[in-house]
């Protein structure tokens, strides 16, 4: 699994397993966090075992992007358009969460299909919310405009207290991420990835891809951002967005993958530094085995010399004994 | 008095003497060809190494009665160690640094390594006449051959190794991660390595063998380099072939 799926697999099996069981009246109350960052909270009660309320608790924004009412600006509407009447949103949504979704499974289509879809959709609420003003950016790409309300530099939210930039403009969309790391050791094997964008983009195949850039200064187009949002340990990665990346079914895609990119990132750092905990561990216990064979056996070593000794002495004797018995 | 090896007669008394003819004949080999020295170099080894056939070379402190420590650590020679030759990049840092701190906290499996390396150094060992004693004494012909085979080998690392061992009858390796660059280098290192070899004579052979084994460690780190790479363009492919 190399790629980030876009929906919550354990929402999306909470979900499931409620609209299989929607008569059997149970209690269900569950807390996680995925991505370390979105913190979620189902809860269905014995009294209303159709509906379903799901609490998303998302990042803090840093001060530079634009909140309305505690949830990123597009937000609403995406969740409406998403997700139609089945879902109601709650306001105000419950403590501790910028958003309640209030869920009536008995709502969901009847072809069994699209029920599945959205519920899929439903799981992938991260993408809808949060990247809903990613997707307003890029649908205006597709149609090769620019909103005429939007700045020219635009700031969202990436990780808790820290963004990513959109430059958007008519024919393409630049898209910068200063990449931050808590670990020394993660930042390491970050950056050396993130220069690997940049050669994997020369390949032949990915000709098409976005262009990629990496540089350890902010690049020009952060020129107006204030210094103190632009310290980034891992560097600066830059993708340029055309408008064939968000054609058509292309969007989901790409707003996903660049929501999620410090996660995709940071997911394969660990990987990779378990990958080489399990390599190094398996060679320090070669290096103890050569080790261990230059020890002696001990036990081996005694037995050895005591036999040795008895039969060299047993000779003696009998040569002595011989050479007495001749004399 | 001279021979006709320009040494005087009384060296042959001394087990020094051995190591000092060797060293006097090896040099005469033109560097280079490391193979040709190999071949040279080995039976000629070997009749040196039988001739010299003490076994131990514990060396009691000289300032103080019935006292046996690691000399090395009490810094009563100087240490002669080298520059670092490569240049390492920052992920081939963190992996040495990883892969070492690794060792150092398994340090009590491995007894001769020290749990803090002695300073500008990433890893040292410190060998005492204890190890020597404990461990099995071997034939040094195999270590010779096997040191021959593996050319990815520390100059520096050895050397520091077999000086320490030369000077003071512990052991000391410092090893600062290097690789050899060149085949003078190389052979450079050999002939050091031959000459010292001799001093150490027929002890602990096996405790090379493992110190040897370390020197892999820089092979090591490469290839977990490697992988790391390949591993990231693999990610940064997938990731790229979702715009396609």
């Amino acid at each position: 699994m190399l790629l980030l799926q876009s929906h919550s697999r354990f929402l999306l099996e909470a979900l499931l397993n409620r609209v299989q069981n929607v008569d059997k009246a149970t209690e269900v109350d569950y807390h996680w966090v995925e991505f370390d960052d979105v913190r979620y909270h189902v809860q269905v009660t014995m009294k209303n075992p159709h509906i379903v309320l799901l609490s998303v608790s998302l990042p803090v924004p840093p001060p530079e992007t634009i909140f309305i009412g505690g949830l990123p600006f597009g937000a609403i509407e995406a969740i409406k358009a998403a997700y139609g009447n089945v879902v109601q949103i709650l306001d105000p949504p419950r403590d501790g969460f910028n958003l309640t979704l209030k869920l009536n499974l008995s709502k969901l289509p009847p072809n069994e299909e699209n029920k599945h879809a959205l519920l899929v959709k439903i799981a992938s609420v991260r993408e809808v919310v949060l990247g809903a003003p990613l997707r307003v950016v890029l649908k205006h790409l597709a149609s090769k405009t620019v909103a005429s309300d939007i700045d020219q530099l635009l700031a969202l939210v990436h990780r808790p207290k820290e963004s990513f930039f959109l430059i958007p403009q008519a024919e393409k969309v630049t898209v910068v991420f200063p990449m931050r790391f808590n670990d020394s050791i993660d930042t390491v094997l970050a950056t050396s990835f993130l220069q690997e964008f940049v050669e994997a983009r020369r390949t032949a195949g990915l000709n098409n891809a976005p262009l990629c850039m990496w540089s350890s200064s902010p690049p020009l187009e952060l020129k107006g951002v204030p210094s103190e949002t632009l310290s980034a340990n891992a560097g600066f990665v830059t993708f340029v967005i055309f408008p064939r990346h968000v054609e058509g079914k292309k969007l989901d895609r790409t707003v996903w993958n660049l929501s999620t990119f410090h996660a995709y990132v940071s997911y394969h750092v660990k990987c990779s530094e378990g990958f080489m905990h399990t390599r190094m561990r398996r060679r320090v216990e070669s290096m103890i085995r050569t080790l261990d064979r230059a020890k002696p056996d001990a036990e081996k070593l005694k037995k050895s010399t005591s036999n040795k000794s008895f039969k060299r002495l047993s000779l003696k004797d009998l040569k002595d004994h011989r050479s007495n018995s001749m004399s | 008095m001279r021979n006709g090896h320009g040494e005087k007669s009384v060296w042959r008394k001394s087990s020094r003497a051995h190591s000092l003819r060797f060293w006097g004949q090896s040099s005469a080999v033109v560097p280079g060809q490391i193979q040709d020295l190999g071949l040279l170099a080995t039976p000629t080894l070997l009749k040196n190494v039988l001739r010299a056939e003490r076994k131990s070379f514990n060396f009691p402190c000289q300032e103080v009665e019935r006292h046996n420590k690691p000399e090395v650590e009490l810094k009563t020679s100087p240490e002669l160690l080298l520059n670092p030759v490569k240049q390492a990049d920052e992920l081939e840092n963190i992996l040495t640094k990883k892969f070492l701190r690794f060792l150092s906290m398994r340090a009590e499996a491995f007894q001769v390594l020290r749990r803090k390396p002695v300073q500008g150094y990433d890893i040292s060992f410190l060998i005492t006449n204890y190890h020597c004693e404990e461990m099995q004494k071997h034939k040094l012909i195999d270590f010779i051959v096997q040191f021959m085979e593996s050319a990815e080998t520390s100059p520096a690392l050895i050397m520091n190794l077999l000086k320490g061992l030369e000077k003071t009858a512990s052991l000391c390796r410092l090893l600062k991660l290097k690789g050899i660059r060149t085949l003078v280098e190389l052979s450079v290192v050999i002939l050091d390595l031959l000459r010292v070899l001799l001093v150490l004579r027929l002890g602990s052979r096996n405790l090379v063998d493992t110190a040897l084994k370390w020197l892999d460690i820089d092979k090591e780190i490469s290839e977990l380099k490697m992988s790391v790479n390949t591993r990231g363009r693999l990610v940064a492919t997938e990731f790229l072939k979702q715009f396609v």
